[in-house]
């Protein structure tokens, strides 16, 4: 019995391993399509959940990869974060959409130019019977207005993140304070979390479509505001600064962008999101 | 270095949403480590003690929830307390108490655990020596408890240090939210997130400074009340 | 009186001890010997209640006391240690003063050397009264001097209330000088059983032979 097993164990590991051998073979055309593999293959990218998480970039990566030979390793984090990842050196590109801290980013002297390149919008998700009643509203921040004057729970990113800075920004001057507004909730998390934690306590909350359209079955939560003037969210791509910053892979970076802002990705990103939830995510700038 | 100085700042004088956050910390981390001990000391006492049959496989189990990670144990108590999970009408998610709920699930199993290794090796000697002078089971146990006292103190100290220190279930049921049921390994994620490394850092700093002051006075007060 | 029939104590399929029928007369002192994992130590927690015996009966009196091998300081200093068990402070004092103790009275013994604690946890022993002692190797870690008070202690011990004592050692001297009898236990069975200097003067059998070869007095 004994013998048998290790009979079978012996065959199932010769064809394994034989298997793993006949991969590149079964494949030829990434192989052949493989360009020369430049002198520093990676990239480091530095960015957001909501493009990560999103699915955005492993829809992407792929073929940009095939078509250039380099390897992109992407950190993903809240816009704040992923900017001092760069700061710090440890990034040598970023995708991250949040205006104000972009150019500080380039003032700084970190960044080389701001190259907004798509946008989607950002979307008021919220109790399916609308209490606030905001669904007619025209812009985000009149919908603000109505949350905060019913008093309906509303759960804030709280996590100076891309989306949360959109978020201040709408509120303008009047932005609650979570001390003392005890409806206004500042979670401190990232996109998901704060969407699950809105399902739970019936909240509204500002979004990106994408990540909440890829949790709604979970959640019991509606788009109840889209496409307000001022929810617009604007991508940017940023090469880091190699004169401010050692160790850059400048090379790679303008790879990246180049392949990014060309036509084969606009293509892409111009249909993603189509298959999966019927409608676009995200928007090429023209 | 930059963090010690915003942790200086940020302690003198005291900034308040800091001290809040504090606040909830140490009510978070006593009450779990206050029930978690009610439960596991004299469980954990009482497998060590004494011999039954399935104690081993008892044992096993107790080791593998020792070891049991605290993002899963934050997600089954999610899904106990979630508004339409069995416990859902009690409407407990995002606050401190269910807080406690999932490190008590964390930390019981440790103090049992620990409890019951020390009873079995450490207490053996003081059994059979007390048994061999005559002494009654009531005289044997106390003796057991006063010789092991900083042992057992030292098991209910590394129940305390598991819950303050313990980030992953405590943010899935409370939900890190501002000024209600943030804490301090909460706080130092969402500055990490943020991209405030040496912010971080300095919430790090306080975090270690509470562990050791809580540690200090715990020992200064057991070692009051002990030898006589 | 101890009376011990058919008694066995296995682990598993292993016998550690196998005594068909042993009688310990009241007011005796009896030595046991054989080489380490010979019973001894099984055999005395047997009769002390420590341990639970696998068949057979065992009879003993009422009053039990038992000296484990590994001896144990309690919190506290030595003094303390030997009021624990119910005795005052100056019956303490004397046991202590006995052992050659005395000027450690107020000190922790938990600080004690290894020969220090056995004398110390003897003192405890023999403060209190009983019908049965039971010692395991109560010499063992005590250089000549300290041997010489332990077994001065034991008689004087024995003297006093007239019990019955059963001790394991590997001290000829202590068996010869408080026991009427020895018993070699080798594999948890007897070898030998009768005074202490016949059998140590000619073995009965070869295996009591071995182990006591080395024994010189």
């Amino acid at each position: 019995m004994k013998r048998i097993l290790a009979v079978i164990m012996a065959l199932a590991l010769v064809a394994g391993l034989s298997a793993c051998g006949a991969k590149p073979a079964d494949e030829p055309e990434t192989t052949s399509v493989q360009a020369e593999t430049p002198e520093n293959p990676v990239i480091r990218l530095s960015t957001t959940t909501s493009v990560n998480d999103s699915g955005l970039l492993p829809y992407l990566l792929p073929a940009f990869e095939s078509a250039t030979g380099y390897r992109v390793e992407v950190q993903s984090a809240g816009t704040g974060a992923a900017i001092q990842k760069a700061i710090d050196g440890n990034a040598d590109v970023i995708l991250v959409h949040a205006k104000a801290s972009e150019e500080e980013f380039i003032d700084g002297g970190y960044g080389v130019e701001r190259l907004p390149f798509m946008f989607n919008y950002f979307v008021i998700v919220g109790p399916k019977d609308d209490p606030a009643g905001i669904k007619d509203c025209a812009d985000a921040a009149s919908a603000f207005a109505k949350i905060r004057d019913s008093k309906s729970k509303f759960v804030s990113r709280g996590d100076e993140s891309g989306t949360h800075k959109a978020e201040l920004k709408i509120w303008g001057d009047d932005a609650p304070d979570a001390a003392n507004d005890s409806w206004y909730i500042s979670a401190g998390q990232g996109m998901g979390a704060c969407l699950t934690m809105a399902g739970e306590q019936q909240a509204y909350c500002l979004t990106d479509k994408a990540t909440f359209l890829s949790m709604k079955d979970e959640l019991d939560l509606d788009i109840v505001l889209a496409e307000g003037e001022d929810m617009k969210n604007t991508y940017s791509l940023i090469a880091v600064n190699p004169e401010k910053i050692d160790g850059v892979n400048t090379e790679g970076a303008q790879a990246f962008i180049d392949w990014m802002l060309g036509d084969e990705a606009g293509a892409l990103i111009a249909k993603y999101g189509e298959e999966e939830y019927g409608t676009a995510l995200f928007t090429l700038l023209k | 270095m930059e963090s010690f100085r915003q942790a200086f700042e940020l302690l003198f004088p005291p900034d308040k949403e800091l001290l809040q956050i504090i606040g909830v910390t140490l009510k978070m981390s006593f009450f779990s480590t206050l029930i978690s001990c009610l439960i596991g000391l004299p469980l954990g006492s009482l497998i060590g003690s004494q011999s039954f049959r399935g104690k081993s496989f008892i044992k096993k189990l107790i080791h593998t929830l020792m070891g049991l990670p605290p993002v899963v144990a934050g997600l089954v108590v999610y899904s106990l307390f979630t508004h339409y999970g069995p416990l859902g009408r009690l409407n407990m998610l995002f606050t401190v108490r269910v807080m406690v709920v999932a490190q008590v699930m964390l930390i019981t199993p440790v103090v049992i655990g620990l409890t019951s290794s020390f009873i079995e090796s450490a207490s053996k000697p003081v059994i059979e020596t007390a048994r061999g002078l005559g002494f009654s089971g009531l005289k044997t146990a106390r003796l057991c408890i006063g010789e092991g006292r900083s042992s057992l103190f030292s098991v209910v100290l590394n129940a305390f240090g598991r819950s303050i220190a313990e980030v992953g279930a405590v943010s899935i049921v409370g939900g890190n939210i501002q000024w209600k049921t943030r804490v301090m390994t909460t706080a130092i994620m969402l500055e990490t997130n943020k991209g405030k490394f040496s912010f971080a850092i300095a919430l790090g700093i306080i975090l270690l400074l509470i562990a050791f002051i809580v540690n200090a006075l715990a020992s200064f007060t057991v070692r009051e009340n002990a030898d006589g | 009186m101890v009376e011990i029939k058919s008694l066995k104590k296995c682990y598993g399929d292993r016998t550690v001890l196998d005594i068909p029928e042993l009688v310990f007369e009241n007011g005796t002192v009896t030595a046991l010997a054989g080489a380490n994992g010979s019973g001894k130590t099984t055999l005395l927690r047997i009769l002390a209640g420590i341990i639970k015996k696998t068949e057979g009966s065992v009879k003993t009196p009422a009053s039990v006391l038992y000296l484990p091998q590994q001896c144990y300081a309690f919190r506290g200093n030595l003094i303390k240690n030997i009021t624990l068990s119910g005795a005052d402070e100056k019956e303490a004092s004397v046991l202590l003063r006995k052992l050659g103790l005395d000027n450690l009275a107020s000190k922790k013994a938990k600080s004690l050397s290894g020969g220090e604690l056995q004398r110390l946890a003897l003192c405890r022993i023999l403060s209190k009264k009983c019908e049965l002692l039971l010692l395991d190797e109560p010499t063992s870690a005590c250089d000549a001097r300290g041997a010489q008070l332990v077994t001065e202690a034991i008689n004087d011990y024995k003297e006093k209330y007239g019990c019955t004592v059963i001790m394991s050692t590997h001290s000829p001297a202590l068996a010869v000088n408080s026991a009427q009898r020895l018993i070699v236990l080798g594999s948890g069975r007897i070898e030998a059983d009768g005074a202490p200097s016949d059998i140590l003067s000619s073995p009965e059998s070869q295996w009591a032979k071995s182990f006591t070869s080395g024994w010189k007095i």
